[in-house]
């Protein structure tokens, strides 16, 4: 039945059908028209709602899954699983017709009417319903997991534990898979050979350079339940079992500490981070006071829980949401958690990929990017952190940023001169983050801008509307740089073309707005002799799949980025990224359902990016799991 | 309410019979391709190349008549198999990431690829179940998927430093179960089991991997000998190999490089499955052929004769590698390394400026006496599923299908 109100809320067309299946589920077997001899599964109108939406599950795991995710959560494919970001979405219709049309790409003809009508009801029910993902609040609840230390919560947690320097590197680890941009995702973490040597490397090295006398603060010989007791729950995070002390004690006694220390250092114990929790109730579990504290330090500090967290542990204490919440709000005032912070803004817009341009280095040097990146992680934290509350629409609003010397000199600003981050006014079209250097050179290719990596950009990072890939038989050729035209005129094949005008008015019409900057990220009035036009036209902003489409028109990059600030989209986008970041998932339909609900304060303009961080420990899927 | 069934009983008869004669002639079949493959081929080899190719400047109906992005290959052409109308998985069109994630694993479901079960499957045999080396393979963010993939569809990824390619087999310290090393993984071991009991089908493939991980690292420190080894203490000293020298920059001297030490291990009993990634799809990697070098994404869409160009490359770079190996002589058999080796070679689309997913321009080397070789092979619309099972067949794992693909090919193995 709620399927039936979720239809009937969207389009009358639809209640009939499910009107009409209800009716036909009433009938006795005997009165139905026999099946059609070729036909192995019955006709939508034959069957039963609940049966309609488990056939369109199975069809979905079959043939939609492997490209947008088992939950809708997107993938090679876009997302499905939030209505606001699906481009077909907009009617239950107009996602039916799309799907026995064209989907799945590589051959629409295996789902027919029927079949795109039972996955339409499925996505409806599954993915669309708010009353299905948000009514039940057990259901927002993430998966169980071990989540692998990531390279970098692996660097600051050893550092941390063995009281090693800040240049300390332990091992060259290789770069984790990111999964929607974030190398935090745990879904593609394992234990390859490669990473198991390192990891091997690792504990010699970190074990052979700390002063363990110092770090382990414990007599083996005269009290060997101290180290077990205490250093050792610090690498477990959590106190030994009987197994594992009598294991690691033996090993400490026979062969050293130090021998002791290294097999703890590639133990699971120690390279995963457990959320696994007790069950409660019935398939739902809690998780323990030590998982909090690991799960709470790793994503504010990305390390290893301090002396505070272990104590509120071991009392139990740190299971009550108002001690969660203070002690986030304590770990957010430390210094540590500005590189968590710096490090969400670099992946949450991928700027990081300003380091593989290859930009002519005589106009973009190696230090220009690197003062780039590092504009965009003082930029992100001077808004996060600023004490008189700046908020999300400043990262994009603000007329200052946080640059160098030579940065400011690059951007033609002026800059007190030295090599600190200063805050430094704007001027021309350059406005918050969209103004950044390392957002236009990394959305840029080395010889020419791309509108479409730019409006894409906008799209999928910042309002988390991730379009559909261009079908196989798209000419998806760059038009090569041509001095007697713009960019703009470059690309109005795009417009002229009705194949690619539907998604590419989506795209590019966004991206012409920032053409003031080029690809080398410097403001630019004139483009192969012609005055740049920065009109531009944001179409669907709230909604992408609005029928009829609703359009947003502007000039420039300032007027652009003023409306992302004011997006109620772009701030639920945001706390959609931050989850992702933090939790190391993709967040399926009832997580996302979840983060809108907890950032609803947050999207009305009324909660600081550091209390929406805070916030977010208090969701019920931050202590359960499923 | 389940779904009827309107069937009459003379239908449902004739279906069982329908049934059971064909579940018959299967086994027939399967029977007939063990029988088949009583001699085996002792390792295989996949390389791939991003992007597809140009078809009608790859394809040819003979091996006497290699087309000219083949042509690198002339020298070989007795242990050439080319084949025509495989597909992959479904012939549409599709996208690259697509052909990648279906490419090894012949479906769409996630899963694991056949390299992967072929180095599970032969790894009692060796120190090393898979040699996975890649080249520049992990080095665009967003681009990156694997062909490799661990159960479960989790990708896995190609080792790209040539250094430690090499030295993760000829760098090793002696083996040797007083190595501290040893110890330190035996209570790793002993920590996962444990974990694994506790947590039941929780987090299972991700610990399984780890156990599978560790247990073959455990198993190199015992001393398990590698078939020819004439230095029991350290692997793969049998053939005094030559690491990398630090000056490999274009992609033809990476592309070697890895493929020597990929021989190297393999010629002293190391491993019997190896994967070289080449790049990635929609590889933004320049490919030097000389004047008019382009980005091989770029060439695919762009240009017919650059894309070609580097196909010959390519190519060029596997008649390097079937030189290799038939200049060694083999460590199980009697002939070179080429004859019991199967080098297969592959893309994750067809047309690579259409992205078609028919006509796979892959080709096999080697593997005489078990691969039907010097000829062109139709597949009659057969997939790539198929073709893995063929070639797990031919080594020794009986397959009668693989992902999405049932049965083999008919007339590729002797």
């Amino acid at each position: 039945m709620r399927l039936v109100r979720a239809w009937r809320t969207r389009t009358p067309a639809f209640l009939i059908a499910c009107l009409v299946l209800l009716l036909n589920s009433c009938l006795k077997p005997s009165e139905k028209e026999p099946d059609p001899p070729t036909s192995e599964t019955p006709p939508t109108d034959t069957v039963p709602l609940p049966l309609l939406v488990d056939r369109g599950a199975k069809l979905y795991s079959e043939n939609c899954a492997s490209c947008h995710g088992v939950n809708g959560e997107g993938g090679v494919a876009g997302q499905l699983n939030d209505q606001s970001a699906c481009l077909s979405c907009g009617s239950l219709e107009s996602l039916s017709e799309k799907i026995s049309s064209s989907m799945p790409p590589n051959n629409p003809q295996i789902c027919g009417k029927d079949c795109a009508e039972a996955i339409t009801a499925f996505m409806s029910l599954e993915f669309f319903s708010d009353k299905s993902r948000c009514d039940d609040s057990s259901r927002d609840l993430g998966q169980r997991a071990l989540r692998m230390l990531t390279n970098r919560e692996y660097l600051h947690t050893v550092r941390d534990l063995f009281q090693l320097g800040y240049d300390f590197v332990p091992a060259t680890f290789p770069p984790e898979t990111r999964v929607l941009g974030f190398s935090t995702n745990h879904s593609q973490a394992v234990a390859t050979e490669r990473k198991m040597e390192d990891w091997l490397a690792a504990a010699h090295n970190v074990v052979n350079t700390a002063d363990l006398p110092a770090v382990v603060a414990c007599d083996i010989h005269q009290n060997p339940r101290c180290f077990l007791d205490t250093f050792a729950l610090k690498v477990f995070r959590r106190p030994l079992t009987l197994e594992e002390k009598s294991a690691y004690g033996k090993l400490a006694a026979e062969d050293g500490v130090a021998m002791a220390l290294k097999a703890m250092l590639i133990s699971p114990n120690f390279l995963y981070r457990s959320e696994i929790g007790t069950e409660t109730t019935d398939g739902v579990y809690q998780l323990d006071s030590y998982e909090v504290a690991t799960a709470l330090s790793y994503m504010f500090l990305e390390t290893t829980p301090d002396a505070q967290l272990l104590a509120l542990a071991a009392s139990g204490e740190l299971l009550r949401p108002e001690v969660i919440k203070s002690q986030a709000a304590r770990l957010m005032t430390l210094p540590e958690a500005k590189r968590m912070t710096a490090q969400f803004a670099v992946e949450w817009l991928q700027v990081d990929k300003i380091s593989q341009s290859k930009a002519d280095p005589s106009i973009l040097s190696s230090s220009l990017k690197e003062d780039m990146l590092n504009e965009t992680k003082a930029f992100f934290n001077h808004v996060a952190f600023h004490e008189k509350g700046l908020g999300f629409a400043d990262l994009f609003s603000s007329d200052v940023t946080m640059i160098n010397s030579r940065l400011a000199g690059y951007y033609g600003l002026n800059h007190p001169g030295s090599d600190r981050y200063e805050i430094i006014s704007l001027r021309d079209d350059r406005r918050g983050l969209l103004g950044h250097g390392s957002v236009l050179v990394s959305t840029s290719y080395p010889d020419q801008t791309s509108p479409i990596r730019r409006g894409l950009f906008v799209r999928d990072r910042i309002l988390c509307q991730k379009l559909p890939d261009p079908p196989p038989d798209a000419d998806v050729n760059v038009p090569p740089p041509n001095p007697s035209l713009s960019t703009r005129e470059r690309f109005a094949r795009h417009n002229a073309d009705p194949s690619c005008r539907d998604c590419h008015k989506l795209i590019d019409a966004i991206g012409f707005g920032m053409e003031s900057f080029d690809e080398f990220g410097r403001f630019r009035a004139i483009e192969n002799g012609k005055p740049i036009d920065t009109a531009g036209v944001l179409i669907n902003l709230e909604n992408l799949g609005a029928n009829p489409s609703v359009e947003y028109a502007f000039t420039g990059s300032a007027e652009l980025s003023h409306l992302i600030a004011e997006s109620p989209k772009a701030k639920q986008c945001f706390a959609l990224q931050f989850y992702r970041f933090s939790r190391g998932v993709s967040a399926n339909a009832s997580e996302v359902c979840g983060v809108n609900k907890t950032s609803a304060r947050f999207a009305d303009g009324k909660q600081s990016i550091q209390d929406l961080m805070i916030e977010m420990t208090q969701t019920s899927s931050f202590l359960f799991r499923r | 309410m389940s779904t009827q069934i309107n069937k009459t009983r003379r239908q449902i008869l004739g279906h069982t019979f329908y049934g059971t004669a064909a579940l018959f002639l299967s086994q027939l079949l399967f029977q007939r391709n063990l029988a088949m493959a009583a001699s085996k081929a002792n390792r295989i080899i996949f390389v791939y190349h991003p992007d597809g190719v140009v078809p009608h400047r790859w394809h040819t109906d003979a091996v006497n008549n290699l087309s000219e992005s083949l042509k690198p290959l002339s020298p070989f052409r007795e242990h050439l198999t080319l084949f025509r109308g495989l597909n992959l998985h479904d012939p549409r069109p599709g996208s690259h990431p697509e052909g990648v994630d279906r490419l090894l694993t012949g479906t769409h479901n996630a899963s694991a690829s056949i390299d992967v079960v072929l180095a599970e499957a032969l790894s009692g045999q060796v120190l090393y179940p898979h040699i996975h080396l890649g080249v520049e393979s992990n080095a665009s963010e967003g681009r990156d998927r694997k062909i490799s993939r661990f159960h479960g569809g989790i990708a896995k990824p190609a080792e790209d430093d040539l250094g430690r390619s090499f030295q993760q087999f000829f760098g090793q310290s002696p083996r040797n179960i007083q190595d501290p090393d040893y110890k330190l993984l035996k209570q790793s071991q002993k920590d996962l089991e444990s974990l694994k009991t506790k947590l039941g089908s929780i987090e299972a493939k991700k610990l399984d991997q780890h156990i599978s991980t560790v247990n073959a690292m455990i198993k190199r420190k015992q001393g398990n000998e590698a078939p020819n080894n004439p230095n029991p203490d350290r692997p793969g000293l049998c053939q005094n190999p030559v690491g990398p020298n630090g000056r490999e920059s274009t992609l033809a001297e990476k592309i070697q490089r890895q493929m020597l030490t990929i021989v190297d291990a393999m010629a002293c009993g190391l491993s019997h499955v190896a994967t070289l990634q080449i790049s990635h799809h929609t590889s933004e990697r320049i490919v030097e052929t000389g004047e008019g070098s382009m980005r091989s994404h770029e060439a695919s869409h762009n240009n017919a004769d650059v894309h070609t160009k580097q196909k010959i490359l390519f190519n060029q770079q596997i008649a390097f590698l079937a030189n290799q190996l038939k200049s060694r002589k083999d460590p199980l058999g009697s002939g070179s390394m080429l004859d019991h080796t199967i080098v297969c070679v592959i893309t994750e689309v067809a047309n690579g400026a259409t992205h078609t997913h028919e006509d796979l321009p892959f080709y096999l080397l080697g593997g005489k006496g078990v691969i039907n070789s010097g000829t062109v092979i139709d597949c009659r619309g057969k997939t790539t599923g198929s073709l893995w099972a063929s070639l797990a067949t031919s080594l020794g794992v009986p397959m009668n299908g693989f992902g999405d693909g049932a049965g083999l090919i008919d007339g590729l193995l002797v």
